[in-house]
């Protein structure tokens, strides 16, 4: 049993929103390995970015600019349909959600072969996500005011009847709590899927499992990523809304 | 341990770090990456459209290009067929009007040389007459011994025997 727990089995225990590198600033614990991680996503989305903004070309475009393109015409018909013509001022910030997102979900499919990984999701952490919805949320309230005025604005919580008063201030506070678990719950069990397989499966069945599941993760991966990137747009559009209900 | 596990669903510190990596993400997107996309797309937008509405005025003017050449064929062919008419209405004229000058030229040779032919033969037949007048008269003033050339009535005996040798003449060539 010693010999099969200590070799087939890769863990025996799974361990939970564990860091092996943190470091204390102002009194604050900073997971250094998150925050490597997401650097590490932004680089390659900035990377991206400048490498298409060198070769940019109003004539025939090359691959890197065309999915650029693409993603820009897709997301701009998205908030432009759902927030109107003025939406394509928040494409920008749905584009950075879902490519800084998708690289965060998928950069954890890499195996550096360590426990923890060397790079775990960054949205896998609550931090990342919370510090976009927080951001998500502020424009949303943002613009929400700058549309209908700070009269209209407070006006829309007594709407349509002023006994929706409390439903209304729950909807707005769970909207950035749902935003931040929605995306770090989804990652966050993916990779806790990964450490079950890796824990419960014999050694020699690890990889089998982890080919079969990354993909699906990925999926996920994309999928939420996608998802939050249109509830940013969703929600714009519906607090800058100026339609009477 | 197990405290960080309980507490691993409450921000710490490393939220101030990703807000600050997302913000300068949006920041970088807004400033330096979407604008170029932007512009490369309405730049070839308007490249499109342009070329469309050139093309739009190449076919207009292929367009009356084409007519234009079918009017200019059509006048061409009509111009010829009326040159090929008048050329022959032209052709049967002169045609007509060398056989008239012709056929006047003839019969204005034929007349003058019946003219001449008629003149001739009446020099030649009064000729004759004198002639034979003479040969008469000499013949008979031989035969009668005296000279038989001053007398009236003597010429008129001859003539009227020539105009009787000439109306037996007529008589057996009818």
């Amino acid at each position: 049993m010693d010999f099969l727990s200590n070799h087939l089995l890769a863990e025996a225990t799974i361990e939970v929103g564990e860091h092996p590198m943190q470091i204390l600033v102002l009194g604050m614990k900073v997971n250094l390995d998150i925050v490597f991680a997401s650097l590490v996503a932004a680089l390659i989305v900035l990377a991206l970015g400048f490498l298409m903004r060198r070769k940019v070309t109003s004539g025939v475009p090359g691959k890197l600019q065309l999915f650029w393109e693409t993603l820009f015409e897709q997301i701009g018909g998205i908030a432009e349909s759902a927030i109107g013509p003025q939406g394509r001022r928040f494409v920008p910030l749905a584009m950075g959600l879902f490519l800084f997102i998708l690289i965060c979900n998928w950069i954890e499919i890499i195996p550096s072969g360590h426990n923890p990984e060397w790079f775990p999701a960054p949205t896998s952490d609550v931090n990342l996500p919370l510090a976009m919805a927080v951001v998500v949320i502020f424009l949303v309230h943002y613009n929400s005011i700058k549309a209908r005025g700070t009269k209209g604005y407070f006006k829309h919580y007594l709407e349509p009847y002023p006994v929706m008063l409390p439903i209304n201030i729950i909807e707005e506070i769970t909207k950035p709590i749902t935003l931040t678990f929605r995306l770090f719950g989804n990652i966050f069990a993916s990779v806790l899927m990964v450490s079950v397989i890796t824990a419960l499966l014999p050694i020699f069945l690890v990889p089998v499992g982890e080919l079969i599941w990354k993909p699906f993760a990925m999926f996920i991966g994309a999928i939420q990523a996608f998802i939050f990137a249109l509830l940013t747009i969703i929600y714009l559009g519906i607090g800058m809304s100026t339609e009477e209900h | 341990m197990r405290t960080s596990a309980e507490i691993f669903l409450l921000p710490n510190g490393t939220f101030f770090v990703e807000f600050a990596v997302f913000v300068f993400i949006v920041f970088a997107l807004t400033k330096w990456i979407i604008p170029p996309i932007n512009k490369a797309m309405e730049e070839r937008q308007t490249q499109i459209r342009t070329s469309l509405e050139a093309a739009d005025v190449a076919r207009t003017q292929a367009a009356a290009a084409d007519t234009e050449r079918r009017a200019a064929l059509d006048e061409g062919r009509r111009q010829a067929g009326e040159i090929i008419a008048q050329a022959q209405s032209d052709r049967s004229s002169i045609v007509e009007e060398a056989r008239r000058e012709a056929s006047e030229a003839a019969a204005l040779v034929t007349v003058r040389a019946e003219a001449s032919m008629n003149s001739e033969r009446a020099s030649a037949l009064a000729s004759l007459r004198r002639e034979v007048g003479t040969l008469a008269l000499t013949l008979a003033s031989k035969v009668v011994g005296e000279s038989l050339a001053d007398d009236a009535r003597a010429r008129a005996t001859v003539d009227r025997f020539i105009a009787d040798l000439e109306a037996q003449a007529n008589g057996a060539s009818n």
